[in-house]
């Protein structure tokens, strides 16, 4: 019973400990830090956005975005292609012809 | 010079106002960011970031509120800000911990001392400063605000941007969870 009275004192003597607490004084010369401060912010914009970009993580998703726009990019010129050649047959069919045989007679022609 | 023609001349680009402001509530801002984060280097630091966002944002101070208690928002939010980036590294180190086999590389909650604290006092602050970390942020930042500003809880509504109601709720679910917190370690060590 008596343990119990003791913890309930301390914790609540801990818990006013903080009652009378005098304001803690700011390290000197805040004035002259936060100006050196603002004039190294104003000339690190550039250094931020290097260090930005230079982030692992953002560095990663440029390189997805790149790779992503690459394979875009390639696969759309693979069926394009694939379309002109079926182009190509359509034609030379439909004339009764076919390429080889006309460059063959370009060739042989003075 | 009073507060709306501080208002004024800071918007003017002042810098003799500016120095006055700091002047003025340095010792405020410090304060408050020491109790939340509980170190000095940092509190330090918050105080920078917090006088640089006041020159930078105070175009956009309207007046309607006392300067006090936007710079107490500003001081709360930057706190906050570190709070949160302080616990994604605390996991951060945890995980690398947990990889690298090496369980010392995480931090344990270190000894905090006030300096505005009184010399019989100190242990038992400590204490709880200690438990005050383990608190939820909200409620840390209520009770600091209460405690070490001795704001009342109209003021500390304002501050959080919460309700009367849910403020008095806040502080007392603190001080319950700060009552269980220091049972169970003077249960633990002293008994």
């Amino acid at each position: 019973m008596k343990k119990k009275e003791n913890i309930d004192k301390w914790v609540d003597d801990t818990l006013h400990s903080l009652d009378n607490v005098q304001r803690a004084n700011t390290k000197p010369y805040l004035v002259t830090r936060l100006n050196a401060k603002m004039q190294n912010t104003n000339s690190s914009i550039w250094d931020n956005a290097l260090h930005f970009i230079s982030k692992p993580l953002v560095a990663a998703i440029c390189m997805l975005f790149v790779i992503a726009v690459n394979v875009i990019v390639i696969s759309k010129n693979y069926n394009s292609a694939n379309t002109t050649n079926d182009e190509q047959y359509a034609t030379v069919d439909e004339y009764n012809t076919n390429i080889t045989a006309l460059n063959y007679t370009e060739n042989i022609e003075p | 010079m009073n507060q709306p023609e501080l208002i004024v001349a800071l918007q003017q680009g002042n810098d003799q106002a500016f120095k006055k402001l700091i002047e003025v509530w340095q010792d405020m801002v410090y304060n408050t960011a020491l109790g939340i984060i509980q170190n000095e280097d940092d509190a330090d630091e918050i105080t920078q970031e917090v006088f640089i966002q006041v020159y930078q944002s105070i175009s956009s101070f309207k007046g309607d509120a006392k300067i006090s208690t936007w710079l107490y928002k500003i001081t709360v939010t930057k706190a906050l800000d570190y709070l949160k980036k302080q616990r994604t590294k605390k996991r951060f180190g945890f995980v690398q911990s947990i990889w690298s086999g090496n369980k010392n590389e995480v931090d344990e909650v270190k000894e905090f001392h006030h300096p505005g604290v009184a010399m019989e006092n100190k242990e038992m602050a400590s204490q709880l400063f200690k438990a005050m970390k383990q608190l939820p942020n909200n409620q840390r930042i209520a009770f600091t605000l209460h405690k070490l500003e001795a704001q009342k809880y109209g003021d500390i509504a304002v501050i959080m941007n919460i309700s009367l109601q849910a403020t008095e709720s806040l502080i007392a679910r603190a001080k319950t969870n700060l009552k269980n917190i220091l049972e169970e370690y003077y249960i633990k060590n002293i008994a």
